[in-house]
């Protein structure tokens, strides 16, 4: 048993070796849409933005797109890993620096999202399983068939049509208030206030998804014989529900809670152009207006590489939840 | 559609069963009414969708446009009916080209195993990693989003799942008892895949592909929302687009076209569920 | 004459079905001593694990209900209790262990904190652990220091009922239900099992219903024997007597089937037939389409237990005093 933490941390770098692998993938998939992309591949990793001349030259040789493509791709993969993923004149910042210091504000909101989802959607999940058939399960049921079918970013301008339009509760724009000074905690507060509607309207579809498999993962485990024993051992329903049913029903949730990560970046692409918050979405989409490719194939990079991660460290997180997990 | 593919063998009883399941019957009428509006919109739309007027902005209930009208005076009415056609066409084409390949891939996977199993669960797992719309994005982006460009798009970046299926069903049928004879018989290997296997994975293929028009039509609003598409064509994703710059003027503008994507969606997601219950039958209620 | 601890009477547990309402126990009266070792014995379907089931007001279905009848334990009408005292009495008082202990404990929880729930939830939980540790150092598992923090996959079977027995006395229960504890266990474990239930009880001073379809360890281990058929008690008494001169003509079967050399399904062997469908029994004695002695009055009337010796009782025609003159053909 002593040997548990150094086994966890074998395994973490067996994983750590697969993911390899899949981020030089993403690195190539890169390159190809950059090899293939129609018309002069410079055009194509400066955008439409006019760039100085002695930059183009420098673009030609570092990328050596005068050689053929298999050193192409050997000097597009040495670049990448170096961190080099090209110079954005449109924001006069380095592509990489500029898609970090976006996916800050990005990870604030899916933070807050994934949080809020997985709270009201374990929550929604439970009290579903408890009565199957009830009024509660049918609405739970409404609810995960909404949230699969509602457009997110539909549900974020519906969410801006009611609480900052017509009630005018809560801004419907931005970060941070513009016209005032915040400092310390009034600063985060309103930041706070600005974040509620983003993130409701980018946490609905989760919510649903993590409903409807809490539901089913939960009519499971509380079918097995030990939700039997811990009763007969006199164990307060409460305690049943979440140390013995809830606890094995989140595993197949946390699986799934991570897989979708790649999902929830993409639906906060487009939460984010609704309200204007200043992340990687609202970034992806002026850089569309822009036609500023090296920020458009950075961010998928980046993107990519944080997924590859998250998956990583769910799986990690599966095997500490999982004593039976063989490493 | 569903009682045309009802899969290989007992497809009557799978027909019966889906029958019984209220979500399915609920997402077949609602796609009936989707595919009955794309084919009368010219009869029934008030408008051209794409004639503008002086009427701009106006209220739901406004004469001559019961939905209102948007900044250009274009009425929503006939966008909303009109946009069903880009759906249906963008939703079923893609879903298909997605089929289409993920059968093909994942039959091919699942029936030789080996490097070509391998290969495959890398591409699948690359597919999970990559965000499919951001992917779309930069390849409409790039290449330009004419009709059949979004739909083989989409269609592109759609397959796995149906291959990760199809592949599952074919590992675990390649070694029964009618595919060994069929390989005895000296059956080509072609022949086996399509006229002996393939026939006994329609079920959940078919729960997939209803899944996959969902798939497709929200991803192609989603494309039109970011402005990206084909600027031809009445998108009800494109509608929602032009509808942010107003929303503190015309809800109309977006409230109309969101319902009808989300009744669309809706639809293939029950449609979906009700196959599946026909495909799954379970024994509790 | 033993204090008694429990006392079933006149019990009815019911399963609603599709099919109709199952009458999995009908009419059982049962009672166990303090300290006693009481079999129930019967085939699957039988009702015997409803009934001990019942004794906890605890079902593996939904949709089964006790609807008639009284369950005491130490004089306190269980039946009467409300839904939180009843709950601190499994565990407590009462307390019951599982056929398969693959699937009764729980997979993601260390083995020693399912053993010491029971008891931290009524005495809190630094003590608990400690208890924990005793309980499963007291059904002879090695180094239970080591052992609290291990998971139900890495034991044997052998070991995982050793750790379902030290969660069910951890509490130290007056009585211990122990349905079918040996049937998914290697014949060289089950001894030990057994061997380990009747130490248990000696120490602990508990008593312990045994529920099995096994009368080789009801021999083994109980003073007492009640035989269950189709959600009733057949026959009941001293153990050596009830083996020695059973009196039910079901019993007699069961036993000559129990002596011949293989054993997997023996009861059907030796006697025609299966326990008939409980949600439609036969008119009478339930057991006469089966029974080898079946008389005319036994297709009409409903047998009443009559007494053949002091303490044992069979439900049979057969020994009513009008018929004196021995079984007839």
């Amino acid at each position: 048993m002593a040997s548990g933490g150094l086994t966890l941390r074998r395994y973490a770098a067996g994983r750590l070796l697969q993911a390899a692998p899949l981020l030089l993938g993403v690195v190539v998939v890169n390159f190809l849409l950059i090899a293939l992309a129609p018309g002069d591949p410079v055009a194509t990793l400066l955008g439409e933005y006019p760039a100085p001349p002695e930059y183009v030259a420098r673009l030609r040789q570092e990328f050596g797109l005068d050689q053929p493509i298999p050193v192409r791709l050997a000097l597009y993969v040495w670049n990448v890993a170096r961190g080099n993923l090209g110079f954005s004149f449109a924001y006069r910042l380095p592509v990489a620096q500029l898609v970090v210091e976006r996916l800050v504000n990005t990870f604030l909101l899916m933070a807050t999202a994934l949080t809020l989802a997985a709270a009201l959607g374990v929550g929604l999940g439970v009290a579903a399983a408890r009565r199957p058939g009830s009024g509660l399960d049918a609405a739970s049921t409404g609810v995960s068939l909404a949230g699969y079918s509602i457009p997110d970013f539909w549900l974020a301008q519906l969410l801006v049509l009611l609480f900052a339009v017509a009630l005018g509760w809560l801004p419907a724009q931005g970060i941070r208030s513009v016209r005032e000074e915040y400092t310390g905690l009034a600063a985060a507060l309103d930041v706070g206030r600005h974040l509620i509607l983003p993130a409701l309207a980018l946490s609905f579809r989760y919510m649903a998804l993590i409903a409807r498999l809490t539901r089913a993962s939960m009519l499971e485990a509380m079918s097995q014989d030990f939700i039997l024993a811990a009763r007969a051992r006199g164990l307060p329903e409460r305690l049943v529900l979440v140390q013995h049913g809830l606890r094995n029903a989140a595993l197949p949730v946390v699986t799934v809670i991570g897989y979708n990560f790649a999902f929830v970046l993409a639906g906060s692409a487009l939460v984010e152009t609704v309200f204007g918050w200043p992340g990687v979405g609202r970034l992806l989409y002026d850089a569309i207006l822009q036609r500023d490719t090296p920020v458009l194939l950075g961010i998928l990079l980046m993107v990519s590489a944080t997924v590859v991660v998250v998956n990583l460290l769910v799986d990690l997180l599966y095997a500490v939840l999982d004593p039976r997990v063989r490493y | 559609m569903a009682a045309a593919v009802g899969p290989g063998r007992g497809g009557s009883e799978f027909w019966r069963r889906f029958r019984a399941s209220r979500p399915g019957v609920a997402g077949l009428g609602l796609v009936i009414l989707l595919a009955a509006t794309a084919l009368a919109a010219p009869l029934v739309a008030p408008h051209d969708p794409h004639a503008t007027s002086l009427v701009t902005l106006a209220a739901p209930g406004a004469p001559g446009h019961p939905l209102g009208t948007d900044n250009l005076g274009r009425d929503i009415a006939s966008g909303v009916l009109w946009g069903s056609r880009a759906s249906l066409v963008v939703g079923v084409c893609a879903a298909a080209t997605a089929i289409f390949l993920g059968v093909v891939i994942g039959a091919v996977a699942g029936f030789y195993g080996g490097w070509v199993d391998a290969l495959l669960s890398r591409v699948t797992e690359l597919f999970q990693v990559i965000p499919r719309f951001v992917l779309a994005l930069l390849v409409v982006a790039l290449f330009g989003g004419g009709l059949g460009k979004l739909i083989l798009v989409i269609g592109v970046l759609s397959w796995p799942q149906a291959a990760r299926v199809v592949r599952g069903q074919f590992l675990a049928l390649r070694g029964a008892a009618y595919v060994d004879a069929a390989r005895v018989l000296g059956l080509r290997d072609t022949r086996i895949i399509f006229s002996e296997i393939l026939p006994n994975v329609l079920a959940p293929v078919v729960v997939i592909a209803s899944l996959d028009v969902a798939g497709a039509i929200l991803l192609e609003a989603s494309l039109g929302f970011f402005g990206l598409g084909d600027p031809n064509l009445i998108s009800w994703g494109l509608m929602l687009n032009n509808a942010q710059a107003y929303l503190r003027q015309a809800w109309w503008m977006s409230v109309f076209p969101g319902l009808a994507i989300s009744l669309a969606v809706l639809g293939f997601n029950l449609l979906g569920d009700g196959l599946n219950d026909a495909a799954n039958p379970r024994l509790d209620a | 004459m033993p204090e008694s601890l429990l006392e079933i009477e006149d019990l009815h547990t019911h399963i609603a079905t599709p099919r109709g309402i199952v009458r999995a126990v009908d009419g059982v009266s049962l009672s166990v001593a303090r300290g006693a070792a009481v079999g129930l014995v019967g085939e699957s379907g039988s009702g015997k694990s409803m009934t001990g089931f019942s004794v906890l007001r605890l079902f593996p279905t939904a949709r089964a209900r006790i609807v008639r009848g009284r369950i005491r334990l130490a004089s306190r009408d269980l039946l009467a209790l409300d839904d939180e005292a009843m709950r601190r009495v499994r565990g407590g008082e009462i307390a019951m262990v599982f056929q398969d202990p693959a699937t009764f404990l729980n997979p993601v929880l260390p083995v020693g904190r399912q053993v010491a729930e029971a008891y931290a939830m009524r005495h809190g939980w630094p003590r608990a652990r400690e208890h924990a540790i005793e309980a499963l150092a007291l059904v002879g598992l090695p180094d239970p220091d080591r052992l609290y923090h291990r998971f139900p996959h890495e034991l044997s079977g052998g070991m995982r009922q050793r750790v379902v027995i030290a969660m069910a006395t951890v509490c130290r229960p007056l009585l211990l239900i122990a349905d079918e504890p040996t049937t998914a266990l290697d014949v060289t474990i089950q001894a030990q099992i057994l061997d380990l239930l009747a130490r248990l009880r000696r120490e602990l001073g508990m008593a312990l219903l045994l529920i099995t379809h096994d009368l080789g360890i009801v021999a083994e281990v109980c003073e007492t024997v009640a035989v269950m058929y189709a959600g009733r008690i057949v026959e009941s008494g001293p153990a050596d007597r009830v083996f020695a001169a059973p009196g039910h003509p079901y019993t007699q079967g069961l036993l000559a089937s129990a002596l011949s050399v293989e054993e997997t399904r023996p009861i059907t062997r030796v006697m025609e037939g299966t326990v008939p469908d409980l949600a439609a029994l036969p008119a009478g004695c339930r057991f006469h389409p089966r029974c080898p002695f079946v008389m005319d009055r036994c297709r009409a009337d409903d047998p009443p237990d009559l007494t053949l010796a002091p303490g044992h009782v069979a439900a049979c025609w057969l020994h009513d005093a009008a018929m004196a003159g021995g079984p007839a053909r």
